[in-house]
């Protein structure tokens, strides 16, 4: 009789640790299923996209000064060269304020024939400054594959504002709109490309109207202060 | 039996999470996910026409602003390289030029006002990169640089030019594109007796088909 109970015994923890065993193994494939072994994503749940990635590089309530030069590609005087600066901060990553310094020689070539033939010179070259404010909207940022090995992060950006042309050929307030291409050479340094518009009522010659005068522009730029931990 | 119990759980605590990752399998998904060759791109340019059909705005150096319509055809002989045809039509006008002929009774610009801009340049594209918009979708673009020769028939100009540049493609799908270019073309033009390099710049907008549409 006790012999019996015995066999009894050991044949019901025999079956509790096969039981046990068994469970086990169905617990592990409970899991294996969960992070790793879902054949229809690439590394399972870790192969998920990340979504919205921390970026490299932080703008928030930083300073922007940058320093440029390119073309003036005036409407109704002549083509020339341009330089100048901006200060920038930002007081959210996406957007910013900006103060802008351009520089450019105001000159009338058509008119130089003419001075050949008859004296007198109606239009007298001058230095012309045109001062804007404002307002960056950064809605894209991107990444570009500078060689095979590493990777450029920047930003696209938009320019909408306003100020005044500091020249005798230019009344009243300059407008300018325009985008921007931003490549972030490390924590501190950018590279910039702008392209505007500024928009101004100019005379020259007796004839004044509003022009377009298209500004190209490439740069350095410096944040300051140094990158939040 | 205190054994066997002892012998399960030690068996089941030691397999709770080994099986989990095959490393053969992870390894290969990895290398996937991971190991993407700088050609494996999203959009795939290499022996594929590209005909664009673009317009915007012309600024010439000596005249007034005017538009510019036109089209160009690119052959993409790799991922980076590229050669293109491109034509360009505007009319050019000085509105400055009038008001002196006006005040001195003399001509300074040839009534023929049309200008014909025939050009071929070299491509380069060793810019490709992504960009996030709105959030979720990812946009792929290239930023490249042109430089060519080519004609600029106008009543004052000598013919010959040159004409380099700066653009953006931004992909909307296999075969369609965005482009954005920058270009100044520098050439000799004539008024009265007088001849000078003029730099016009010309920004335009256009939009590109790539042949074959499906690869």
């Amino acid at each position: 009789m006790v012999c019996s109970r015995r066999v009894t015994l050991r044949r019901f923890a025999v079956l509790l640790g096969l039981a046990i065993v068994v469970a086990g193994a169905l617990a592990d494939c409970a899991f294996a299923d969960e992070p790793c072994l879902d054949t229809d994503a690439e590394l399972g749940a870790a192969g998920r996209r990340k979504g919205v990635q921390k970026r490299d590089f932080l703008k928030r309530l930083r300073l922007e000064v940058s320093a440029w030069g390119g073309f003036f590609a005036s409407d109704l005087l002549s083509t020339s060269y341009d330089y100048g600066g901006a200060i920038a901060f930002y007081p959210g990553e996406d957007f910013g304020f900006e103060a802008s310094l351009v520089v450019t020689p105001f000159d009338l070539a058509v008119e130089r024939p003419l001075t050949q033939f008859f004296a007198g010179q109606v239009f007298k070259k001058t230095t012309a400054f045109v001062v804007v404010g404002d307002f960056l909207w950064s809605p894209i940022h991107l990444k570009l594959r500078v060689s095979e090995r590493s990777i450029a992060h920047g930003d696209v950006f938009f320019v909408l504002g306003a100020g005044d042309t500091v020249s005798q050929t230019v009344q009243g307030i300059t407008f300018d709109a325009g985008l921007g291409l931003k490549l972030y050479a490390n924590k501190w340094l950018a590279v910039r490309f702008d392209l505007r518009d500024y928009l101004m009522v100019q005379e020259a010659v007796a004839v004044q109207r509003v022009t377009n005068n298209i500004v190209g522009l490439f740069g350095l730029s410096l944040f300051i202060p140094g990158p939040r931990s | 039996m205190k054994r066997l119990l002892v012998l399960a759980l030690v068996a089941l605590g030691s397999t709770a999470y080994a099986d989990c990752v095959d490393p053969v399998e992870k390894a290969k998904l990895i290398a996937q996910k991971r190991g993407r060759r700088a050609d494996e791109r999203d959009f795939v340019k290499t022996a594929r026409h590209e005909l664009t059909v673009q317009g915007g705005y012309y600024v010439s150096d000596l005249l007034d602003g005017t538009f510019v319509v036109g089209g160009a055809y690119t052959y993409h002989l790799t991922e980076d390289a590229a050669i293109e045809a491109s034509f360009g039509y505007s009319r050019v006008s000085s509105s400055v030029a009038a008001r002196l002929e006006r005040d001195r009774g003399v001509t300074i610009l040839p009534k023929q006002d049309r200008v014909y801009l025939v050009f071929t340049d070299l491509v380069w594209s060793p810019v490709h990169g992504k960009m996030r918009m709105f959030a979720d979708s990812i946009i792929h673009f290239d930023i490249y640089g042109a430089a060519g020769v080519g004609i600029i028939d106008n009543a004052t100009s000598f013919g010959a030019a040159g004409q380099f540049g700066l653009g953006t493609k931004i992909f909307l799908s296999p075969s369609w594109a965005v482009r954005l270019d920058v270009r100044d073309q520098l050439y000799k033009q004539q008024i009265l007796s007088v001849r000078q390099y003029v730099n016009d710049f010309s920004l335009t907008l256009g939009v590109s088909v790539f042949l074959p549409t499906r690869l």
